[in-house]
């Protein structure tokens, strides 16, 4: 019922299936909002990274700075 | 919860608000997550945060490697600069002994900050290098903001020296306790009971006595966690007060059904302290009480530990004790009869089967039957005993001589 979701988030976090087994109990819909939780960290902490760094450096610095570095959205 | 690993409720609440903080949401926003057993909570804290750690590996390390180089009275204002979250990403990257340097420069307040953001998995060479006056100084206004979670997950990786520094610093045994709740290795936490002096000790277990504050949580969280002496010595000092302070106790095992985590405790208190706990009114008065605890006991494989304290029992709880046995299930009887037989626990088992009903006692001598044959002096020891507990009747209907 749940192997799609439950797949989706061992690929996400990069732990095999079995060591997510606990999670097999939960509902399709309750791993999805699991994700989104995840989704959502991530996203927080790619906006409040992004807003240190414009803060922080000017964009011809930010450049200089991490050159070929990719700074992409999540 | 598993078997193995008896009733974890405080735990799992301290592993459930981890997690639902790491991921920016209340707990009460991931109400699915409380039904996951401690130690798979922490896995999966654990994976999430190790994913979120290691976003944008490649922008840290650059910065990383521009920081090192900076001169201090530029890298603190710029750390100060790029905001906290960024910061503590950062200084996983950068050799410990240089963000050491510029951590002792930066202020108080702001480090704080850094630390709710900072893998401590990630730093541990950092934070032993941190100067202890400094991690006293940032542990006192993590205190001021009540962050008892991030303290926590730091104490596994502070030196003895330090968590010394922080308790002589930290008067009050309020904070400790909320302190302990939070710490993610609970041997760690038996450790840094030891490192607290034995008068500290008995101020903080006393605190169960101070209505004003709710502690128990936290109290009874320490005296799962820690070790057969320790638990001894705390839960001796807690069953010394008054009824109405074990009562409050009994009420709060109760109602978040800890007894897994509670009949080790009570196994480990000296005879005296023992024979007064179990036999506290206020498990008779509520009926849902020792039902609860036969049901741990069962759940948890604690009949080893239970029927022991059944000696201690006198004679109206021991017939409570029994009434509620007979309602259990026959699989329950089952494995009662096994860890009496391995424990050697004939004596007060076949004492509260005596008082059940005669189907009850049937069930059990015809679970006995089935160990016996193998031991004759064990098999003549028990049907001696157990006429001398008058079940006779059940003897010979199991065709027991």
């Amino acid at each position: 019922m749940n192997n799609m979701e439950l797949e989706r988030l061992s690929r996400r976090l990069r732990r095999p299936l079995r060591s997510l087994a606990a999670l097999r109990g939960f509902s399709a819909q309750e791993l999805q909002e699991l994700e989104q939780a995840l989704d959502q960290a991530q996203g927080h902490q790619h906006t409040e990274i992004s807003k240190a760094l414009s803060r922080a450096f000017p964009v011809f610095l930010h450049r200089l700075l991490l050159g070929s570095v990719r700074w992409d959205s999540p | 919860m598993t078997p193995e690993n008896p009733g974890q409720g405080l735990a799992q609440r301290g592993e459930w608000l981890k997690l639902s903080r790491l991921l920016g949401k209340e707990p009460a926003e991931l109400p699915f997550l409380q039904t996951l057993p401690e130690t798979e909570l922490r896995r999966l804290r654990i994976a999430a945060s190790e994913w979120l750690f290691g976003q944008h590996q490649a922008v840290f390390r650059r910065l990383a490697q521009i920081a090192v180089w900076l001169p201090n009275w530029l890298a603190v204002p710029l750390c100060q600069r790029l905001g906290p979250l960024l910061t503590a990403r950062i200084v996983g990257h950068m050799p410990a002994r240089r963000a050491a340097a510029i951590a002792s420069r930066v202020p108080t307040p702001y480090l704080a900050r850094i630390c709710q953001h900072l893998d401590p998995r990630r730093a541990r060479d950092l934070i032993l290098l941190i100067p202890h006056p400094l991690i006293v100084a940032v542990a006192k206004e993590m205190l001021r903001q009540k962050d008892y979670v991030t303290m926590g997950r730091f104490v596994d990786y502070l030196s003895d020296e330090a968590i010394r520094a922080v308790l002589d610093a930290e008067p009050d045994e309020a904070e400790l306790l909320r302190i302990a709740l939070f710490i993610d290795s609970k041997n760690r936490l038996d450790h840094v009971v030891r490192l607290l002096p034995e008068e500290r000790r008995r101020r903080a277990m006393l605190l169960a006595l101070d209505d004003r504050q709710d502690l128990l949580d936290e109290i009874l969280s320490l005296v799962f966690h820690v070790n057969h002496m320790l638990k001894r010595e705390l839960g001796d000092l807690a069953a010394a007060q008054d009824t109405a302070v074990l009562d409050r106790i009994i009420e709060r095992v109760q109602q978040r059904q800890l007894w897994g985590e509670m009949l080790p405790v009570v196994a480990s208190l000296s005879a005296l302290s023992q024979r007064k706990v179990v036999n506290l009114n206020t498990l008779r008065h509520n009926p849902a009480v020792i039902p609860a605890i036969l049901q741990a006991a069962d759940e948890y494989q604690l009949w080893r530990i239970l029927l022991p304290l059944a000696e201690m029992l006198d004679e109206p709880m021991r017939d409570e004790f029994a009434r509620a046995g007979a309602l259990l299930p026959t699989e329950a009887i089952q494995r009662a009869a096994e860890a009496v037989l391995v424990g050697e626990l004939w004596e007060p088992m076949l004492d509260l089967l005596r008082r059940m009903p005669a189907q009850r006692q049937n069930d059990f001598v015809g679970v006995l039957r089935n160990f016996m044959g193998v031991d004759s002096d064990l098999d003549r020891r028990v049907i001696a005993s157990a006429h001398a507990h008058g079940l006779t009747a059940a003897l010979q209907s199991a065709g027991i001589a």
